[in-house]
């Protein structure tokens, strides 16, 4: 079942590429004290290495206080990596839950969590998150992924609410009931497992959006605090420099570019190979 | 002997866009232990939902009146809610359903979904219950139980998946197996495999039976006794063999003639005209009469009574009252 999901998601070249390149991101950001060639803190040398273009040394070139960009490149795809996993998981377990819970309930409970989740989707999520973000001086990963987390799992609840009403329709589902099956084991090994395909695909879907939203925030200056190297907040910093040194925000911006693409193309392969139509 | 499940003044609606649609109005009947008794009707006659609302699996939209009775081993099963209705439900009424590929979940195997109803209701680890499920597997005739317990649903065929269903409705000897059209998805040679298997083991088990089709053929063979729903009342009642000899309503009558027999040649086979009204607008007056052959004037405006007609055997039609002779 599950190699067979597999070999239907990477049957596509593009998928296969972009589960290349999110492997590579995920190993690199795994292994970036081993792999990055230079410290990406570290000043290397901010007379002599001031704003170099790329070069053999300095792949990236060096950013204007002389930091090696690749490295901080690498660094930067464990921060926005480990964010976006996070917070993923953070709202798909909350949209899950609420989701499940507006499903099985129904009635009074349901139609309140619906119109709360109407409500919440009603505010511009990034205006929502600067308000949040605004009471703490200074934010820390778990901080971020708390609240990156906490403000996105309102699409999830819905497309799970609606996956539980369809499993409740279908007749294996009357069949559980009828054979006295607990609502605890309804839940795990009836509508969990069927509602399981458009969550995952939710969740690859919600990691680009992640990546995106965090990136923005670094670039508005609310994301995670300064040295930590992060992709939006290097585009940021490069704001006054980029037109000498184009490098200090086109590596940056590319990275971003590419995971947010790739994980897209994943979503979509493993949406198309989770549809029992297509097949 | 006691009655095991009593049924009295069953009565089901629906608010729909439509109007109200009365689905099942005023069901009564009742099955002994050990007996099987057939429910037969045309699509739409409520049979189905008379099944549901014993188990009280009809969802939310469905009300049943509070005059309604279900009564199984004296208990009314209308008054029980939460543990003690799943105690009831796959332990003591057990039930399976028309299409086996649907009834079961695609993305368990066979044998969690057996062991499930076994976890449900009893107390035993998790190897009694794979011995427990593998032996129902070969109780129900299918073959190589040991491989089919780790099989998903999608790698047996459609007989074999009803098998399945009934391995886990057998699973924890329930005393009333209600079967809503279990052989109507399947081909006709498996029809008669599963009819028989369900014969034997409902022998075997000494459990009870409720029957649900809309193939007269299937109560023939089966059933001790037999109730025709029309318009969501029971229209006849009687003993197999009597309702095929002598049955008192038009519509049974008209329903036996529909059945293609070898030993009468015709050129076109006996119809009933019309089709059932939908629920929202029942007919006034007994609701066969638009389509019944055998109307008489009063039958339009006058709703019969349940004519007593010998024991265990009643009709719902003015043919059969006993004041018929004397009747304008």
């Amino acid at each position: 079942m599950t190699r067979d999901l597999i070999t239907r998601t990477l049957h596509s070249r593009r998928a296969k590429v972009a589960f290349f390149v999110v492997s590579t991101l995920a190993l690199g950001a795994l292994l970036a004290p081993v792999i990055t060639p230079h410290d990406p803190i570290a000043q290397l040398d901010l007379v002599g290495l001031k704003l170099a273009a790329p070069s053999w040394q300095h792949w990236f070139g060096t950013d204007d206080l002389s930091r090696d960009l690749l490295s901080r490149i690498v660094y930067g795809a464990r921060i926005s990596l480990a964010v976006a996993a996070l917070s993923v998981a953070l709202s798909i377990t909350c949209g899950t839950l609420v989701g499940l819970a507006a499903g099985l309930a129904g009635g009074a409970v349901d139609a309140l969590l619906m119109r709360l989740v109407d409500a919440l989707l009603a505010v511009p999520r990034l205006i929502l998150l600067v308000v949040i973000l605004a009471f703490w001086p200074q934010i820390s990963l778990p901080l971020l992924v708390l609240v990156l987390g906490v403000t996105s799992w309102f699409d999830t609840s819905r497309l799970v609410r609606a996956e539980v009403l369809l499993v409740r329709e279908r007749p294996f589902y009357a069949a559980a009931v009828s054979a006295g099956t607990s609502t605890g084991r309804l839940v795990r090994n009836h509508v969990l497992p069927n509602v399981a395909g458009p969550i995952i695909v939710a969740a690859t879907l919600g990691i680009g959006q992640i990546i995106l939203v965090e990136a923005g925030l670094s670039f508005l200056g609310i994301g995670i605090a300064r040295p930590t190297p992060s992709w939006g907040r290097m585009i940021a910093d490069s704001q006054e420099i980029m037109v000498s040194a184009w490098w200090t925000a086109a590596f940056p911006g590319l990275a971003i570019v590419v995971t947010v693409v790739a994980f897209s193309v994943l979503g979509d392969a493993l949406r198309d190979a989770l549809d029992p139509k297509a097949s | 002997m006691t009655t095991l499940l009593d049924v009295r003044d069953l009565t089901v609606h629906f608010d729909t866009a439509g109007g109200r649609a009365l689905a099942v109005d005023g069901v009564s009947f009742r099955i002994d232990p050990g007996e099987t008794v057939g429910l037969v009707g045309e699509s739409g006659c409520g049979k189905t939902v008379t099944a549901l609302s014993i188990l009280r699996l009809l969802d939310g939209e469905a009300v049943t009146s509070g005059a309604s009775v279900i009564e199984f081993e004296g208990i009314n099963l209308r008054n029980l809610e939460g543990e003690d209705l799943r105690a009831v439900r796959g332990a003591k009424i057990a039930m399976i359903f028309q299409e086996p590929s649907a009834s079961l979940n695609p993305v368990l195997t066979v044998g969690l979904q057996i062991t499930e109803t076994l976890h449900a209701h009893r107390d035993i680890d998790r190897h009694a219950a794979r011995t427990r499920a593998i032996d129902l597997l070969d109780l129900v005739g299918i073959p190589e139980p040991d491989e089919r317990f780790r099989a998903y649903p999608h790698q047996l065929s459609g007989g074999m998946q009803q098998r399945v269903m009934i391995a886990i409705a057998l699973s924890c000897e329930p005393k009333l197996l209600i079967a809503d059209e279990p052989t109507t998805a399947l081909d006709v040679t498996i029809q008669a495999q599963i009819l028989s298997l369900l014969h034997d083991l409902k022998t075997e088990l000494g459990m009870a039976m409720m029957l649900i089709t809309h193939d007269l053929g299937v109560v023939a063979g089966m059933a001790d006794r037999v109730a025709v729903m029309y318009g969501g009342q029971i229209v006849e009642e009687a003993p197999t063999r009597q309702l095929f000899a002598s049955p008192q309503h038009p519509y049974t009558r008209a329903l036996l003639d529909a059945i293609p027999r070898l030993d009468r040649v015709t050129d076109r086979l006996p119809a009933i005209p019309g089709s059932v009204p939908p629920a929202t607008a029942w007919p006034s007056g007994c609701r066969f009469h638009p389509r019944c052959s055998k109307r008489l004037e009063r039958c339009a405006t006058d709703a019969p009574d349940a004519f007593t007609a010998g024991p265990d055997r009643y009709a719902r039609c003015w043919l059969a009252a006993p004041d018929q002779a004397a009747a304008p």
